[in-house]
């Protein structure tokens, strides 16, 4: 197995690229403009960073699905030269990724940017500028995703230190998700987690956020966890125990992303 | 408020009001284990007001027979007239002096004259400062380094016994190892890998762990424990932090028929008032002498007064007798209730602080609803933590609570 990165740069590549990213799947699920533009896609876009993390993005049927390797060569090819440069790409937008295959295919890089640019929209904006209630539901599902998987990438790549890692972690099922949507997992075995978005297995413990709003609030860091389990806005039930390490590494979230 | 996860009655409008003004002031509001994430908000109080006997009463006035007890603390019951009369009369003379008074040395002679085996102790206000000078003792006697606790074993909140890992360091934990409570084979590989640096072992009287059921010793674990302890140099620490005053008065060594070098005690022995205490073996006398032991409340008057009149008081009223009684009727109750909903209870620990679940649910779900529903109808039962009784429980108290279970079971099964 590959040492775990150690820089800040490298950490948040690995966030950028396998929390972040990731969450184009719901974005074209649930967004009319992103669905316009994969609409007939049967593509596939990789992006690699030199010698670190890499994702590939697969398109078919109107659907796409984020995974950490495919079969065969991608349509659109992009190399990012360092973690540094990923980092740049998604918080300044002051790098561009080189094609190393299918530099030609021009619809799928402007199509790119589209997407990219819907992602921004629900990862960023504020509660004003989620125009519907549809909008403002898939923000909040999009970035609570973002914090699940993130947990998942930090537990992969922080070294151990103070239990905050997956180390610290039982084995068990932890469910997070708002009340009356598909709850997100995240898989806790032999020090590993690992995020699901289909829930497929039995939680031990449940963190369910009231609604939407409530949910925001923590997410947006307006509002305190703590404080909401007290007023009920956050229901946690089953082991509790499985949660402190998971908490410490959504703790650990924000100093990164 | 978000009313989505409330049962709807305002039961709690003063609490929920007091709890928001905490968040802006307190971090979480509530910390550490009285904190509304270990229970199930919206079913349990937050803030209590005042209590008698077993019973207490919460800021929006509503009335609960307590089955946690102070997490140990209440022992007599709230209020105790005998044992508050005895703190506020030591008190009344002015405290927080440059000395300890006549009540410390009369405490520490109290107290060696009862818990078996022990000839000298030492002051403190919590568990955690027993359990950290206990090992700091062990640590300055043997001159090594290594202590070993059962895995989940809670021994406080200091940061090399904390169940948390928030703030923590590696090396808060380097020489603290853990071994699997009952596995002798377990313990004696570790003994023997930390055989030339091994301090002290550091157990309960019988495994209590937070989540998981209780456990006492078996196969002589207790008794081979202290063997090999000492076979190796090795000292044994019993944290009687949480079984002390509830199994016996002298020891829960005595009972649980262990033969350790020092003990801790707090919770219990004062019924609330806030005092600890280390107890240890004579020729651990220097080495306790050594350890730089000190805090500002530490030598109060008071809560030493306390802590004579209740272990007085449990001797007269036999005190540990009868909360076993209670503890006995409580749960034959609850299991007849659980019989006729069509469940099985298990049941774990000692009768006067049972750690109780539903058999066959491993994560508590259910038994976390039977809870907050029982809670809700006046019986105090905390889901994950083993229950306490207290001397004050009446036959009524009992008869009251299963009624309730009864309720409360009746609710859960209808919703499953």
């Amino acid at each position: 197995m590959a040492a775990p990165p150690v820089t800040d740069s490298q950490i948040k590549a690995h966030l950028y690229l396998h929390a972040v990213l990731p969450q184009l799947e719901e974005v074209v699920r649930v967004d009319a403009a992103a669905q316009a533009v994969v609409a007939g896609w049967r593509s596939s876009i990789a992006m690699q960073v030199a010698g670190g993390p890499g994702v590939r993005l697969e398109f078919a049927a109107g659907r796409l699905n984020a995974v950490r390797r495919g079969r065969g060569l991608p349509s659109l090819g992009l190399l990012l030269p360092s973690p540094a440069a990923v980092v740049r790409m998604f918080e300044a937008g002051g790098a561009r990724p080189l094609p190393w295959m299918g530099g030609w295919r021009l619809r799928l890089i402007a199509g790119l940017r589209t997407l990219s640019g819907r992602l921004q929209y629900y990862l960023k904006a504020d509660r004003a500028r989620l125009e519907t209630d549809g909008a403002f539901a898939a923000a909040v599902l999009i970035r609570l995703a973002v914090l699940v998987y993130a947990i998942a990438v930090l537990a992969e790549c922080l070294p151990e230190g103070g239990g905050v890692s997956a180390g610290g972690a039982g084995d068990g099922v932890v469910s997070i998700g708002v009340a009356g949507a598909n709850p997100l997992q995240l898989h806790c075995s032999g020090g590993r987690i690992t995020a699901s978005r289909c829930p497929h297995r039995r939680a031990n413990v449940t963190v369910e956020f009231a609604d939407a709003s409530a949910a925001f609030g923590i997410l947006s860091g307006s509002a305190d966890l703590w404080t909401a389990i007290g007023i009920g806005d956050v229901r946690l039930r089953g082991h509790l125990l499985l949660l402190d390490p998971i908490l410490q590494l959504m703790a650990r979230v924000g100093s990164f992303l | 408020m978000s009313e989505r996860f409330r049962d709807g009655a305002p039961r709690f409008r003063h609490g929920d009001a007091l709890f928001r003004r905490a968040a802006q002031v307190i971090p979480r509001g509530i910390y550490g284990t009285r904190g509304p994430w270990l229970v199930v908000p919206g079913s349990y109080p937050l803030f209590a007001a005042r209590g008698r006997g077993a019973h207490y009463w919460d800021v929006d006035g509503n009335e609960y027979i307590d089955y946690l007890c102070g997490f140990g603390a209440s022992i007599l019951g709230y209020a105790d007239p005998t044992v508050d009369a005895a703190a506020h009369a030591a008190d009344a003379v002015g405290f927080g002096f440059n000395h300890p008074t006549t009540a410390m040395v009369e405490l520490a002679e109290f107290l060696t004259a009862r818990i078996a085996g022990m000839e000298w102790a030492l002051f403190g206000k919590n568990g955690s400062d027993a359990t950290s000078y206990a090992i700091q003792v062990a640590r300055q006697h043997t001159g090594r380094r290594t202590v070993l606790k059962a895995d989940g074993a809670y021994h406080g909140s200091h940061p090399w016994a904390t169940p948390g890992t928030a703030g923590l360091t590696a090396e808060d934990r380097a020489h603290v190892h853990e071994f699997t409570w009952n596995d002798h084979a377990d313990l004696e590989t570790l003994v023997t890998h930390h055989r030339h640096d091994l301090a002290a072992v550091l157990v309960t009287p019988y495994h209590h762990p937070l989540f998981h059921d209780s456990e006492f010793s078996q196969r002589q674990f207790l008794q081979r424990l202290c063997g090999l302890a000492h076979r190796h140099g090795a000292l044994v620490i019993s944290d009687d932090v949480r079984v002390g005053f509830r199994a016996c008065l002298d020891g829960s060594h005595r009972v649980f028929e262990f033969d350790p070098d020092l003990t801790c005690y707090s919770k219990a022995m004062a019924n609330g008032h806030p005092i600890a205490a280390c107890l240890g073996r004579q020729p651990l006398f220097s080495a306790a002498g050594a350890v730089f032991a000190t805090g500002t409340f530490w030598m109060q008057q008071g809560p030493m007064a306390a802590a004579m009149a209740c272990v007085r008081r449990l001797e007269q009223i036999d005190g540990v007798a009868l909360m076993r009684q209670r503890g006995t009727e409580l749960i034959e109750g609850l299991r007849q209730v659980a019989a006729r909903h069509g469940e099985r209870l298990h049941v774990s620990g000692l009768p006067s602080m049972p750690k109780v679940r539903f058999a066959g649910e491993t994560d508590f779900v259910r038994f976390q609803r039977f809870c907050a529903a029982a809670t809700r109808r006046g019986a105090y039962f905390h889901p994950y933590h083993n229950w306490f009784l207290s001397c004050a429980h009446s036959r009524e108290d009992i008869a009251r609570t299963v009624d309730i279970a009864d309720s409360a079971l009746a609710e859960v099964v209808a919703g499953s």
